[in-house]
């Protein structure tokens, strides 16, 4: 793990998604860049981190993925608090993963921050042979929930970066937005999420 | 010693050897006695490596491991395996996945170990460092032995190359040091779960007031630069992952295990129970905050928001004390409708049964209706009135089985299916109403449980009627018979076990042998009459039969006859008159019909004889 002060703004990324639709795969893409379908040995990892440069600044990705986790959700929601951005992902090979988002959706409003930023991923897009749920769909729904889209696939390394930037600049924007110094965000952004995410307690 | 006993002194070093009791009675597959038998089956099956005991000599553990394993014999299974070149790849896979297992956990284990020292070393107040760091302690002590354990279980697989012998051995050892802790694992690990959130709340309530999120910052910076590790809430959050992480790696193991079907078993059975433990953790977690909300917390708070339930905001508001009201009156009723459920089954077994013996009867009286065995032989006059009473309370008897049968097994049907569905739902409900269940369900399941209580009403109704119509027909039929029997007509006793009514069989035997009784004692009065004519002066007598000399008919006339009216006192007898063979036969009427027709036989008797 490298030095805290290498970076200029700490983010913490969350994926979501059924279980197959491929978040390992993304995060091990971006992180690692490498893709391997039927790895095995990934899954004591707690989480990624990846450093860009961002728009001039050092930005620290800290991505948690919740492989094979999404079935207990109460004790999973942990996962959510101090979220600063989090993926949607569904397999567009898979029409269930894409009709589940809605649930993931809800699942984040419940229990993430209030002002979390949120990017809808529609990935394995290189498979067009077997693809059932198509670009204009995914929009629209991203549309219906007001956050972006984009279609990735971490097979052939398509947008897998972008996906990740395009949140992590939305993130980094929104705490400019808010006034909060980016020269503080390296060190504070750890509580950056928790002073905004309700103390409440939810369950599901 | 049994096979998991060394297994367990073997990894476990000198700590006392816990028993084994796998599954707690939420964990289905079977009883502990059963899993010691399933476990002992299943891996000596599947390794037998293992069933070689070892006597406890002394030596140290790693020794006397190095020796086994160098000593046990090679099962053909593993030779087998071991001999295909492509296979090799395989072993490389499996044995780097345990690896990862074991220095992941080891890892993670220290992760926590670390985090409790530095949270040690601080000086914050008491109770937020209990509050923290205690539920932590528990899942590190139970860590740190169960890595001592992994590890000395996975020592053969730095060899290269690797061997199927020593891939199997370590593989089946791992899962075997799973089995014999899945116990404390889920022990250690429900209970973390339970205190997880309200302990991460806890420091998120913390950051918020200045003092404590100095302390907070400064003690995140220290997990960072002497752990690695990030904020304490990441911390909190490693045994969920890691509970969460066993069923994955054994999961990502299972295709490549297919070279050794006899270890498949094993492992999937522990995959099972891995699962069941994460279930045991999610479901620990629901309990702990419902238990701590507050009373006034409305039910919005207690539903996660769902599009495929939405919950009205007027529903949203109700306060839990009247969500826990609702759950234990619905814990009552599904008490009560699982008792009604048991009961409705057994009297639908019950009322099936006798459907069908109704049936039968029914086909019997048929039979005999219209056989010719029906026809009475004896000219009387009541014959038509009889036979027309037959047929109606056969028509009767149709039509009343047909309303008994089809009304109760229908309702109960129907009953059975409310029953077993207000069953469900409240089965159902007692499992969620804590948290995920929605006002509008609950409503819902009232209603279906108030239906049900109807239905149940309803039900009583029909059987007590029923009962009436049972009763009202075994007295038709009680009647039926004697009237039969009265007749003389020779098949009651057929028709009798043809009815089959042991009630009705009884008071018609008992009918038929006071009547044989009563023909017997007439008997033998006119015969003590008959033989004693000359030295009786009895009959004579204007005064009752109980007058008549003891010593002269004692012996034949039984004490009944006493009740029996004397002859009309104005007839002189004198049956020695008679000739011999001459004694009248009695028709075989209703009892107090022949004493009448005794007596006019009697003086006719005397009478012509004069």
């Amino acid at each position: 793990m490298s030095n805290p002060r290498n970076y200029d703004i700490l983010i913490k990324l969350l994926l979501v998604g059924n279980s197959g639709v491929g978040k390992s795969c993304l995060l091990l893409r971006f992180t690692d860049d490498s893709f391997t379908p039927s790895f095995i040995t990934t899954i004591g990892i707690d989480f990624k981190i990846r450093t860009v440069p961002l728009d001039g600044q050092r930005v620290k990705m800290q991505i948690w993925d919740t492989a094979g986790q999404e079935r207990f959700r109460t004790i999973t929601t942990a996962y959510y608090r101090n979220a600063m951005g989090i993926l949607l992902v569904y397999d567009v090979t898979d029409r269930k993963s894409f009709e589940d988002i809605q649930t993931w959706y809800q699942n984040v409003q419940e229990h993430a921050a209030d002002d979390v930023n949120k990017i809808l991923v529609g990935n394995k897009c290189d498979s067009d042979d077997a693809r059932v749920v198509s670009y204009d769909e995914g929009k629209e729904l991203a549309d219906r929930l007001n956050i972006p889209f984009i279609e990735t696939s971490a097979k052939s390394n398509t947008n897998v970066d972008e996906a990740f930037f395009s949140l992590s600049r939305q993130i980094k924007q929104r705490l400019v937005d808010t006034g909060m110094p980016t020269s503080t965000i390296g060190q504070s952004g750890l509580n950056i999420a928790s002073s905004g995410s309700s103390s409440s307690g939810k369950c599901c | 010693m049994n096979y998991l006993s060394i297994g367990i002194q073997k990894l476990s070093g000198s700590r006392s050897i816990p028993d084994l009791k796998v599954p707690k009675q939420s964990r289905k597959p079977l009883a502990d006695s059963t899993n010691r038998h399933y476990l002992d089956s299943t891996l000596n099956s599947a390794n037998n490596l293992h069933v070689v005991e070892t006597k406890d000599t002394g030596k140290s553990l790693d020794e006397t491991h190095s020796k086994r394993v160098r000593d046990l014999p090679v099962p053909p299974e593993i030779r087998r395996v071991g001999q295909d070149p492509n296979n090799q790849r395989r072993f490389t896979k499996i044995a780097m996945t345990l690896q990862e297992l074991v220095s992941t956990e080891s890892q993670y284990c220290e992760s926590l170990a670390r985090t409790i020292e530095i949270y040690s070393e601080d000086a914050m107040p008491e109770k937020d460092h209990k509050l923290i760091t205690l539920p932590l302690k528990d899942v590190c002590s139970f860590s740190s032995r169960f890595v001592n354990e992994l590890l000395k279980a996975s020592s053969g697989l730095d060899q290269n190359p690797l061997s199927s012998e020593t891939t199997f051995n370590a593989l089946s050892q791992i899962i075997n040091c799973f089995l014999l802790n899945i116990k404390e694992l889920e022990t250690t690990y429900s209970n973390y779960s339970m205190h997880c959130r309200s302990t991460i709340q806890y420091v998120s309530k913390l950051r918020q007031k200045p003092d404590s999120a100095k302390r907070l910052t400064e003690l995140d910076q220290k997990l960072y630069s002497k752990a690695s590790l990030w904020e304490i809430e990441a911390v909190l959050i490693k045994p969920i992952q890691r509970l969460l992480q066993y069923p994955q790696f054994w999961r990502g193991l299972q295709t490549e295990i297919v070279i050794w079907p006899s270890v498949i078993h094993s492992l999937l059975y522990l995959l099972q129970q891995l699962l069941e433990i994460a279930d045991i953790s999610n479901d620990s977690a629901n309990l702990k905050w419902y238990q701590r909300a507050r009373e006034d917390t409305p039910l919005r708070r207690l539903m996660p928001r769902s599009s495929s339930s939405p919950t009205s905001p007027q529903l949203a508001d109700i306060p839990l004390h009247q969500i826990n009201a609702i759950r234990n009156s619905c814990l009552q009723k599904h008490s009560l409708l699982s008792t009604l459920e048991e009961e409705a089954e057994q009297f639908i077994r019950v009322s099936v049964t006798s459907f069908n013996q109704t049936n039968l009867l029914l086909e019997k009286v048929q039979q005999i209706s219209d056989s010719q065995s029906y026809e009475l032989t004896m000219e009387d006059s009541n014959t038509a009135n009889l036979k027309s009473i037959i047929n109606d309370s056969i028509n009767e008897f149709k039509t009343a089985s047909h309303d008994i049968t089809t009304g109760i097994i229908l309702p109960l049907r129907h009953v059975l299916y409310a029953l077993t569905q207000a069953g469900l739902v409240c089965e159902n409900l007692r499992k969620h109403v804590t948290v995920k269940d929605s006002r509008d369900l609950v409503q819902k399941k009232h209603a279906r449980i108030a239906s049900t209580t109807t239905i149940c009403t309803q039900v009583q109704n029909i059987l007590r009627l029923s009962d009436d119509i049972g009763k009202l027909l075994s007295k038709r039929l009680t009647f039926i018979l004697f009237k039969l029997h009265s007749t003389g007509w020779n098949n009651s006793s057929y028709l009798l076990s043809v009815v089959g009514l042991d009630e009705q069989e009884n008071e018609s035997v008992r009918i038929e042998t006071q009547y044989d009784t009563l023909m017997n004692e007439l008997n033998a009065v006119l015969h003590a009459i008959l033989t004693n004519y000359k030295s009786s002066a009895v009959l004579h007598s204007p005064t009752s039969l109980t007058s008549c000399n003891p010593q002269v008919c004692s012996t034949k006339l039984p004490n009944a006859c006493h009740d029996i009216s004397p002859c009309a006192s104005e007839t002189s007898c004198d049956l020695a008159l008679l000739p011999q063979g001459s004694i009248p036969e009695f028709p075989l009427h209703k009892p107090e019909k022949n004493f009448r027709a005794l007596r006019r036989a009697i003086s006719s008797t005397f009478l012509r004889s004069k």
